[in-house]
């Protein structure tokens, strides 16, 4: 089933106008492909996983991990505030977060950054060097191979992250040797415009001109067009028309209230425009997506490199992201619990790194791989609690590091996989444990 | 004095600047966005989005032919037709991001101050660069140009602001006593007084030769931005913390301070009667105030 072909179909509806409304960004593969693979799998789950992908690495500092006893220097312009979990402060720019504490876990001493401004590390737990031949595969493309789809039969797999230009933060997941039919669906990435007969995947927004090309598209192909192509092109064509993902990444069909409470956002890259936007929709996509099946969501949020002056101090950048993100992230997890959702659905919110104790000269805070933080909600975890110290300056662990691949073993435990025993089979066909044996879901979580 | 908010515009990011035509019918504002959007006054339509710099956009302002003039962080200096449009002439020779920039209110002299520690010339009539004035020994965050057109004042991270001579492209002197970066500097319109603000939460008036006169009583803030009413009777600063602070320069004395964004004031300016002001904030807003002075 080539992508390549032009060959019109005797009354003019061309192979290639369906290849391009089947053709998702899924580093080639074409989703007629993907439902001849899925339909292989029997395995089902409900649970399901949403990572919100801070670009650039997060001030723990600033954020989540105050440090009131340092030299003004490098504890900064911010002042904690208490939470509804007693002796746990947070930054005072995060108060609605700060009520909702009790449903959070923060990990305070996250470690084994590779220190890359990339979305990779986040998305697989490992870093880029040495990979297994094939890549090692993210955790929604491992997800996808060994669970498929859900028994709603809805993509397993979606990253909802732009096109950025700083390309490596809009990396949605890679499959790895998990194989290229389980690539994410991007939706929101140039290269995956679902091309309707004209009818753009950004037009989701306005349904009825959606809904218009669509009915174009099916007056065409009850012409017989589709007749004698294989059943996974009418099911990919079915999957395409469906209200499903359609309704799940329509936001106009949101409750206009429910999209004001989670604050909508700028659809604006971030900072100076190489990163994604703060585009809270997103995240109510999310929920979307994963109230209807989907079993991993993956979204790039906001640019939290903050380096300084010319482009803003480290205070003013966050003064412009936190209360976006405060608002964003508690309508989320607030959303998940009224709909039931939140004990199957885990919530991972992380950059690639933290950042320096030291406020330089231009008022920012540069890479600090040598410590970062996390938030973790909902997925049956025991929340509520801190996981982790750094020292006075918060410059390194003091009391239990933990590894990026820890809190993999996690979601993968949460989400009815054992990373200790379940493998995937590398491009040279050797069995390969998707983290490091080593490392275990967090005890104190689960 | 009384001020009150008639518009409110937004970037999709930051907001650095903002500048009335000669006529207050237009704004033109400039962001991190990468943009510049001009607006119609007193209306509040969008009339134009102005693109082509490759980075934030940290200065906008009129030159006296009615041309904008823009000046951003990809290192360049651009000039722009009054309604929009394509850019038709670009300046560049700064080694570093440039952070600040002013147009002379007559003739076609721009000057701009950056992360090379240097303040440059430029002359839109004849699209050549004019000068080069080095010394600072910091990045430089502020420039502004004298109504008289004989000096330059400028400001930065060695904390000091300096006063330099236009015809001899020399340091007149340097000012000392911030304790922190100097963030603005501003001349008075009527050629009297130098102002520098400074992230240590001070405003100093200075002579126009350097002298130091007073500092101002100042609200505990650290200050961004600063700028006089076109009659000199006002100074206006933009404050870190969103407020703005207007004091009366010949008494030193505060006489308003209001909650006016929330995030850092990037950028304050009169229009030419000083009938309004415009500020611009870090909170990708800039407002448009009225005001009112008995």
């Amino acid at each position: 089933m080539s992508a390549g072909n032009h060959a019109p179909f005797c009354d003019g509806f061309s192979r290639r106008s369906l290849l391009q409304a089947g053709t998702l960004a899924m580093g080639g593969i074409s989703l007629p492909q993907l439902l001849q693979l899925e339909a292989a799998s029997g395995k089902t789950s409900q649970k399901s996983i949403i990572m919100v992908f801070l670009s650039g690495g997060p001030p723990h500092q600033d954020m989540v991990d105050l440090k009131m006893d340092a030299p003004l220097e490098i504890r900064g312009e911010f002042k904690p505030i208490h939470t509804n979990v007693p002796g746990l402060e947070i930054c005072e720019h995060l108060p609605q977060l700060a009520q909702r504490m009790d449903r959070l876990a923060v990990i305070r001493s996250l470690v084994g950054s590779e220190g890359r401004h990339a979305a990779f590390q986040c998305m697989t737990g490992h870093g880029i060097n040495n990979q297994p031949p094939g890549g090692w595969p993210s955790l929604g493309s491992a997800v996808s191979k060994i669970q498929g789809p859900s028994p709603s039969g809805m993509l397993p797999f979606v990253g909802l992250s732009t096109r950025m230009g700083n390309v490596p933060w809009g990396d949605p997941g890679q499959p790895g040797f998990a194989g290229q039919a389980h690539a994410p669906f991007c939706p929101n990435a140039e290269q995956a415009q679902l091309n309707l007969n004209g009818v753009s995947l950004d037009q989701l927004r306005n349904r009825k001109a959606l809904l218009d090309g669509i009915d174009k598209l099916q007056r065409d192909a009850d012409s017989g067009a589709l007749e004698g192509l294989s059943k996974n092109y009418q099911n990919a064509f079915g999957l395409l028309t469906s209200s499903k993902l359609m309704d799940a990444l329509d936001l106009e069909q949101e409750d206009p209230k429910v999209r004001d409470w989670y604050g909508r956002g700028a659809r604006e890259n971030a900072g100076y425009g190489d990163a994604g936007p703060l585009m809270n929709d997103y995240l109510l996509a999310a929920r979307r997506l994963v109230e209807s099946g989907v079993r991993v969501v993956t979204l790039a949020y906001g640019r939290w490199d903050w380096h300084g002056r010319p482009h803003g101090t480290n205070f003013e950048n966050a003064r412009d992201h936190l209360p976006v993100f405060d608002q964003g992230l508690c309508a989320l997890l607030d959303d998940l619990k009224e709909r039931g959702m939140d004990q199957d659905t885990s919530v991972v919110v992380w950059g690639e790194f933290g950042r320096t104790p030291v406020i330089n000269k231009n008022g920012g805070r540069d890479h600090w791989p040598q410590v970062g933080c996390a938030l973790l909600a909902g997925g049956g975890m025991r929340t509520g609690q801190v996981i982790g110290a750094t020292n006075k300056l918060g410059e390194y662990p003091v009391d239990r590091p933990v590894h990026f691949q820890e809190i993999f073993a996690t979601l993968y435990q949460n989400i009815g996989i054992d990373p200790t025993t379940a493998t995937l089979p590398d491009r040279g066909g050797r069995p390969t444990f998707l983290i490091d044996p080593i490392y275990a879901p967090l005890p104190e979580l689960v | 004095m009384r001020l009150e908010k008639q518009h409110s515009f937004t970037h999709g990011n930051s907001a650095y600047s903002a500048a009335f035509s000669a006529k207050s019918d237009r704004l033109a504002t400039a962001s991190l966005d990468n943009t510049v959007k001009l607006w119609s006054l007193p209306a509040g339509e969008l009339l134009a989005t102005l693109k082509g710099h490759g980075d934030g956009v940290c200065f906008v302002g009129y030159l006296a032919d009615g041309r904008i003039c823009t000046a951003s962080m990809d290192r360049s200096i651009r000039l722009w037709p009054a309604d929009g449009g394509n850019f038709t002439q670009t300046f560049t020779g700064h080694q570093g991001y440039i952070t600040s920039a002013a147009v002379a209110q007559s003739g076609g002299l721009i000057a701009s101050g950056g992360f090379d520690m240097t303040v440059r010339l430029w002359d839109a009539g004849s699209n050549q660069a004019v000068g080069e004035l080095t010394g600072h020994t910091g990045n430089v965050q502020a420039v502004a140009l004298s109504a008289n057109g004989k000096l330059a004042a400028s400001g930065g991270d060695d904390q000091t602001a300096r006063i330099w001579n236009l015809e001899t492209k020399s340091l007149v002197k340097t000012l000392a006593g911030h304790t922190r970066t100097v963030e603005g500097v501003a001349f008075s319109p009527d050629d009297r007084w130098l102002v520098s603000a400074g992230a240590d939460g001070s405003l100093k008036l200075w002579t126009m030769t350097g002298d130091p006169l007073k500092s101002l009583d100042a609200p505990e803030d650290r200050y961004k931005s600063v700028t006089f009413s076109p009659d000199s009777r006002w100074l206006v600063g933009g404050a870190m913390s969103g407020e703005l602070h207007i004091w009366n320069p010949a008494t030193g004395e505060l006489a308003l301070s209001v909650p006016a964004h929330k995030n850092s004031i990037y950028g304050v300016t009169f229009n030419p009667d000083g009938t309004l002001l415009a500020s611009s904030g870090y909170d990708r807003t800039i407002h448009v105030w009225s005001v009112m002075t008995e």
